[in-house]
């Protein structure tokens, strides 16, 4: 049964709540280990802090490694949420209100995990302070700390404001069974709102406006990370498309994580009454044109650099196509061509079959990043004298895999934790003009 | 769908699984470079390359052994090396080392390859005549002068001047050399002013070297000295800088753009937490009213 607008809105709380008020002991047991991880990530850093960057594989050729590629990862996963709430939200598409609650917390999540990275990339950060200091506005590492703030900003306001009716939903329903704590955040946060007409157009004029804000940031922002990449002169980097092509890359990432989420909760929460087929199948088709997007763009980077022949573009592509020859072929062919296949034939389109898939692009986009970072700073045009080969290779250590995984891991536990403090679907989307609502204003 | 899922991955696989597949060793392009250095060290360097297409490209990881031969005519080895991500293997051979030298006064080194599956065994040989370069920095007033003695070693073990041979000046600078000029050697002697203009370090300290380059019979050598001849550089100063990308003030069309994106957006995000104020004004105003 499709529950989508034929709910009460004490219904619909009736129908989440449990979310929201218990934990199963697996629950319980997934939250510990989230936590472990999380722990184990924190040993990591304590390891990188005693003992300083010797510990990571960064030398002097690869000063950027595996923080930079989360670090983009994770951006690249909130400007997609951001860009498909707040694109589903502008065109009023009916299909998306189960699953707009979790492209906006995907977004903020991955914005509070992904600049993490950059301080872990940083050798003091006692003299961070002086990006603001004296940074100098010439610089794109310095758009970028002002655009990634001005990106959280937004879209906190932005989650926020969509979050505000069910703060208010959830504060008005007496039976609701949560920690006193809970029942004050959540009358807080509710800024007293009562769904009047004026509060009502407020309201709902003010989230068309931060939609419209949030998609024109995320362009911008992920369009800048691209430029520090593509203003430098490096092999590989120096791209007039990097704008472009980082932000359909970011798109499809977070696409196909926002597909996964809504498989696992859709399972853990039995939401198939909520989220169905059409939901996927959808999801699917955004997926199926990002990817051939995706395609497109890695296909006219690469081709234009092979016929171009110039000596360090082709010592880049001989390194792609040899040593990290099954990263590149998962990265470009099978992260393109296989939700061309899977999604693009009906008869394999399935839930299961689009949740795989996307499975295969988060780790194809995830090595996509890597392969853009590391093979051009093993090849760079100025040859530093006297190179070990082990300073020129890179290659991640335990302290930088430790703090991928916690940093999976917290964003995992995050979401968990989100999903605990307001039903991961949203209520008042839900439901069509809501009697009992009206009855409870009126008397 | 399982099965339909694995076929399709497994299709997608199989032309890369291709690329493993066995085929002919490549024979490969290979060759030595000598270059006698100003210590006196010699470093000889071996590049492999092959051509799997219509581009010649490098060979990394190879391993190549260098020789010299004896007064037996045997091979003596002297090191190995692992070819870089240029191609290239190089050994340094002390200038106490004992080489043996041919009745036609040559060194004579061979470097050969690995022999594997994928290419063919290479060989290189190499003669080199033995010349010494020395040189000398004469300072008269104003005039700085850089005088360079070349003598070569003939077939009967004897030092000789070496004429007829073009030496290079230059001065080493970060990226490049800076060149100085060039002279013909006459009689195992050459010279050239060095210019005032040259900018040294902070003790003005300037490198001068003088080089043969590639001959074929003594490969590259080089002498070299440190003179205090060098000018003192002055910082770049400018009273006002004007504005551009690498100046401390950035380009007026960059402030403005900036501003004008920061203040449109975060104006907006002001409007959007005044419209929330309002809301919880208007939530103030609703609940009185109801309490009335």
């Amino acid at each position: 049964m499709d529950i989508n607008n034929t709910l009460t809105i004490d219904g619909a709380i009736k129908e989440f709540a449990p979310q929201i008020e218990k934990t199963s002991p697996l629950g319980w047991s997934w939250i510990t280990f989230l936590s472990v991880l999380v722990l184990f990530g924190f040993y990591g850093l304590y390891t990188q802090i005693a003992e300083g960057h010797i510990v990571t594989g960064m030398r002097d050729n690869v000063v950027w490694g595996i923080y930079i590629v989360n670090f983009i990862f994770f951006m690249g996963v909130s400007y997609a949420g951001a860009l498909i709430s707040g694109t589903l939200h502008l065109f009023r598409s009916e299909w998306r209100k189960p699953v707009i609650r979790m492209a906006e917390w995907i977004t903020i999540i991955s914005l509070l995990i992904g600049p993490l990275y950059i301080l872990l990339c940083i050798g003091r950060l006692d003299k961070l302070h002086n990006i603001a200091l004296f940074g100098r506005i010439q610089s794109p590492i310095t758009w970028d700390v002002i655009a990634i703030s001005t990106d959280i900003v937004g879209c906190i306001i932005f989650l926020y404001m969509a979050l505000l009716r069910d703060f208010a939903h959830l504060r008005d329903y007496p039976e609701l069974k949560v920690p006193k704590w809970k029942k004050k955040l959540y009358y807080y946060f509710a800024l007293k709102y009562h769904d009047t007409p004026e509060q009502r157009k407020k309201l709902n004029r003010t989230v068309d406006i931060m939609a419209a804000m949030v998609i024109a940031i995320a362009i911008i922002v992920y369009s800048v990370l691209a430029w520090i990449f593509s203003v430098t002169l490096q092999p590989g980097w120096h791209s007039t498309i990097f704008g472009p092509y980082f932000v359909i890359a970011a798109v499809y990432s977070g696409t196909a994580v926002l597909i996964v989420s809504m498989y696992l909760f859709r399972k853990v929460y039995k939401l198939e009454h909520v989220i169905t087929e059409l939901h996927f199948k959808n999801m699917g088709i955004i997926l199926l044109v990002l990817g051939a997007f995706f395609g497109y763009f890695t296909f006219s980077e690469y081709l234009t650099k092979w016929y171009g022949s110039q000596k360090n573009d082709e010592l880049l592509i001989s390194i792609l196509f040899d040593k990290y020859y099954w990263e590149f072929v998962i990265s470009n062919y099978i992260g393109v061509l296989l939700p061309l296949i899977i999604i693009g034939i009906p008869k394999f389109r399935t839930i299961k079959s689009i949740t795989f898939t996307s499975l295969v692009v988060i780790l194809a986009l995830w090595l996509n990043r890597y392969l853009i970072v590391v093979p051009t700073l093993e090849s760079p045009y100025l040859p530093i004298q006297d190179s070990r080969s082990a300073w020129v290779d890179y290659g991640g250590t335990w302290v930088e895999w430790s703090l991928t995984l916690g940093g999976i891991a917290g964003f995992l536990l995050l979401f968990t934790l989100a999903s605990k403090l307001v039903p991961i679907v949203q209520l008042s989307a839900l439901v069509k003009k809501d009697k009992s609502e009206e009855n409870r204003k009126s008397e | 769908m399982k099965t339909k899922i694995f076929f399709i991955i497994a299709s997608l696989l199989l032309p890369f699984g291709m690329k493993l597949a066995a085929s002919e060793p490549y024979s490969l392009s290979f060759y030595l470079e000598y270059r006698k250095l100003a210590e006196g060290e010699r470093k000889i360097s071996a590049t492999a390359k092959y051509k799997p297409d219509r581009f010649w490209e490098v060979i990394q990881g190879m391993k190549v052994e260098f020789y010299y031969l004896n007064e037996e005519g045997d091979e003596v080895l002297l090191a190995d090396g692992i070819t870089d991500e240029k191609g290239t293997a190089s050994i340094l051979i002390d200038p106490e080392y004992p080489l043996y030298r041919n009745e036609e006064g040559l060194i004579e080194f061979v470097a050969r390859t690995e022999e594997t599956e994928k290419y063919e065994l290479a060989e290189e040989w190499l003669s080199i005549r033995d010349i010494y370069l020395e040189m000398k920095l004469i300072e008269d007033g104003d005039e700085r002068t850089i005088e360079l003695h070349a003598e070569v070693l003939d077939e009967n073990g004897e030092l000789v001047p070496l004429s007829d041979e073009d030496i290079y000046f230059s001065v080493p600078r970060m990226f490049s050399k800076l060149p100085l000029g060039e002279e013909t050697l006459e009689d195992g002697f050459c010279s050239i002013t060095f210019p005032a203009n040259i900018v040294g370090n902070a003790e003005r300290e300037v490198t001068i070297l003088a080089e043969i380059f590639e001959h074929y019979e003594f490969g590259t050598v080089q002498a070299s000295k440190v003179s205090t001849w060098g000018k003192l550089g002055s910082p770049h100063l400018i009273e006002h800088p004007s504005r551009e990308l690498w100046t401390p003030v950035a380009p007026l069309w960059m402030i403005i753009t900036l501003i004008v994106l920061l203040v449109g957006v975060w104006g907006h995000y002001i409007y959007a937490i005044v419209q929330l104020v309002l809301i919880r004004k208007a939530g103030t105003r609703f609940e009185r009213e109801q309490q009335v």
